[in-house]
């Protein structure tokens, strides 16, 4: 109200109350906003009736019409310092705010603000918020020059650039990634001895590496992919205790590991933390002992493997970890893995 | 087994979207790259600084438990000894109690085993004068538990210093400290079963006697030490010798260092070199790593065996007071045998309010040899910790 008042006095060139005026003192803002509309009403308006018409729009919410008018202003009542400001900015000349009207300071901190206003009302990122921004920039960058309200300035750059930053991260974008996983999983298979009914319980501890990737979408908060890779390991089994047989071998892996992802992303740095459902299968033959009283019986090939996922974003880099059981067994798999995305 | 605490992890980690200490190495993840910020002790561990405190009640704690009318200054304010505002700058009085419950090989019928560890009961006190409390002086008694596995007849105290010294700042840059306190070695992390921790012998009961020197500079911390083992002990087993460890900050975020220890008794000779680092991940994201060689020569024998081990700690912070922490471990006790083994396990750590800490540890050792394929063994605890 402060800027109203001395806006009022500053450009004031008549003593005596217009209509326009006689509105607005009964608040009946929309009405004196929606001379705004019509040029046959709008053009005639002295620059005060053009204030009262300007704090009208602000009243009813009308922030963009408000950015529009207050251009205009600028234009028909201080084009030449306007422009004279605009060139110093471009060429690197210091500005002093006391070479300049002060409603013209004041225009320049009422539009800044609409744009603040505008821009904070966005639901999402389109075509016209970069204009905002960039007009918003544009003022923000006068009334740095000039030193005006620095501190509430920079306050409200905060405010909208925090917004900025909420309108990107709530944005979906697609997002591919190759990456090479050290892994470690378990097979088990269980030995039987047909004459006496004895069973022997088998695991194989394999290691191996998963050339992969990942594609999906990812926001500034969450991550959906479906991931996979190729295994090419080995694994040891041994199995002692029975005394007429040991059984050890040493076995090539080679497999497919494939499902959906969905990570929360928990810092600026795009760490996350996730889950993942992957299939996991695997082939590894396992040989049947040379005494025919004993035969391997191996586990299912293809597995339901829930994971506990996590990673630390270096910019496009990333380290992984991925640690999980099998579902309805006691075999787990982990994983270290690098990445980088696309 | 991890699908038992599966349901227990995602109801802990869903419980970051119902709303909106200690000083750990992790810290680095909220900009905390020296350990000085938040200990009297600059390598970290023992007393935490007001300063700490305060954070610990306004950064570390989470909100869950406290009206919004309680503001974080508030908090702060009454983060001091029993909830007060420490009424003098000299004296400061700490309680701390850590104990958990441990499961060995859980679902077993057979091997279960369930045990309660009162792991640390301290009291602490310090005394600290001059301007950025440039005289300190650190005592600290408390509770320890006597060792299950000791040999019958060993006589074990259930009450020990793991900590008394005194410190002087002789610039703001230089410390020097005298007294019983931790070896400077690699990353102090609060896992005393750490590989990293046991095989250079840096854990939890392995403090010495000694003087230590302190610097720390723009980009650069350092740290000297001269020990002469634990005087607590008989003579023939204290381990004398030094340490050293020094670390870099680098692109102002994380800190790359290494370390080397070497001590010895009248039967044992030990060295330890270690590189490791330290990242800020921001916003309570971290990622902690150290790989270490560690020789031990038995004196009379001279009888060699060198071990590797490695260490991968990370964490991510969902929400403010909870922490999702993964630990990777490596240990190849004998760099010319075969096996080694590999400790994998998540963990959820929860400080629900300031003066308690909450945590979940899965941990699954996984052994690799060309001999022999074994199961793997498993252990969870439920920790609990709390300061006043």
């Amino acid at each position: 109200m402060k800027i109203f008042i001395l806006l009022m006095l500053l450009v004031s060139q008549s003593l005596f109350a217009s209509e326009v005026e006689e509105l607005f003192k009964q608040k009946k803002y929309q009405q004196v906003a929606s001379l705004f509309d019509n040029p046959n009403t709008f053009n005639p308006l002295s620059s005060q009736d053009m204030i009262l018409v300007s704090y009208s729009l602000r009243a009813m919410g009308r922030y963009r019409d408000n950015t529009k008018l207050i251009a205009v202003m600028i234009k028909k009542l201080y084009a030449k310092e306007h422009a004279q400001i605009f060139d110093k900015i471009q060429n690197k000349v210091t500005l002093d705010a006391d070479d300049y009207p002060k409603p013209l300071i004041l225009l320049y901190w009422n539009i800044y603000n609409d744009y603040a206003l505008i821009i904070k009302s966005y639901k999402k990122a389109d075509a016209q918020l970069e204009k905002d921004k960039a007009n918003f920039q544009s003022f923000r960058n006068i009334l740095s020059e000039l030193e005006f309200r620095e501190g509430r300035v920079e306050k409200t750059n905060d405010q909208v650039t925090s917004h900025l930053q909420y309108l990107s991260d709530i944005e979906y974008k697609f997002t591919a990634s190759f990456q090479l996983q050290y892994m470690s999983w378990q097979y088990s298979a269980i030995m039987s001895r047909k004459s006496t009914g004895v069973n022997t319980d088998l695991i194989i501890t394999n290691q191996g590496l998963c050339l992969g990737g990942d594609v999906g979408y990812e926001s500034g908060f969450y991550h959906y992919a479906l991931e996979g890779c190729f295994l090419i390991g080995s694994g040891g089994v041994t199995a002692y205790g029975t005394p007429e047989v040991t059984y050890k071998q040493n076995l090539a892996a080679y497999g497919v590991k494939l499902g959906p992802s969905a990570y929360k992303i928990v810092s600026s740095s795009k760490s996350r933390i996730g889950i993942s459902l992957p299939i996991l299968f695997t082939t590894q033959k396992m040989t049947q002992p040379s005494d025919p009283d004993y035969v391997v019986d191996q586990d299912t090939a293809v597995n339901f493997v829930p994971t506990l996922n996590a990673r630390w974003q270096f910019d496009k880099w990333y380290l992984k970890t991925e640690f999980g059981q099998y579902f309805g067994k006691k075999e787990t798999l982990w994983a270290l893995g690098v990445g980088r995305q696309f | 087994m991890f699908a038992k605490f599966l349901p227990v992890l995602l109801i802990m980690l869903g419980c970051f979207y119902s709303k909106n200490a200690k000083a750990y190495p992790n810290f680095i993840g909220h900009g905390y790259t020296s350990c000085i910020n938040c200990h009297y002790n600059p390598f970290g561990g023992g007393p935490l600084t007001d300063y700490a405190r305060a954070v610990a009640a306004t950064t570390i704690s989470s909100r869950n438990f406290y009206p919004e009318s309680m503001t974080d200054e508030r908090l702060a304010n009454s983060s001091g000894f029993l909830f007060n505002k420490p009424e003098n700058t000299w004296l400061r009085a700490q309680m701390n109690y850590r104990g958990f419950q441990l499961v060995r090989n859980p679902n077993s019928s057979t091997q279960e085993k369930t045990m309660w560890i009162n792991m640390q009961a301290d009291a602490r006190l310090i005394l600290k004068f001059g301007e950025n409390d440039r005289f300190i002086t650190v005592a600290n008694v408390g509770y320890a538990p006597p060792e299950k596995n000791a040999p019958a007849g060993t006589k074990q105290d259930t009450w020990r210093s793991r900590e008394y010294y005194m410190g002087y700042k002789i610039t703001p840059k230089i410390g020097v400290y005298a007294g019983l306190m931790d070896k400077i070695y690699g990353i102090r992390v609060i896992e005393h079963i750490a590989y990293s921790r046991v095989y250079p012998q840096v854990t939890q009961n392995d403090q010495t006697h000694g003087i230590t020197g302190h610097y720390i500079g723009e980009s650069w911390e350092a740290g000297l030490q001269m020990f002469s083992g634990n005087l607590m002990q008989d003579a023939d087993i204290r381990m004398k010798g030094f340490a050293a460890t020094a670390e870099k900050t680098i692109f102002g975020l994380h800190r790359l260092g290494g370390s080397f220890i070497s001590s010895e008794n009248d039967y044992l000779k030990l060295n330890s070199a270690a590189l490791h680092a330290r990242m800020n991940l921001k916003e309570g994201s971290a990622l902690l790593f150290e790989v270490g060689r560690t020789t031990q020569t038995v004196v009379q024998s001279k009888k060699e065996k060198t071990s590797h081990y490695g260490l991968l700690q990370t964490y991510l912070r969902p929400a403010r007071g909870w922490y999702v922490l993964n630990n990777v471990e490596y240990i190849k006790t004998n760099v010319e045998e075969d096996p080694y083994s590999i400790r994998w396990g998540p963990g959820v750590q929860y400080f629900p309010f300031q003066r308690l800490e909450l945590r979940f540890d899965l941990y699954n050792t996984r052994n690799f040899s060309k001999e022999a394929s074994t199961k793997d063994n498993w252990m969870y605890l439920f920790q609990t910790h709390v300061w006043l």
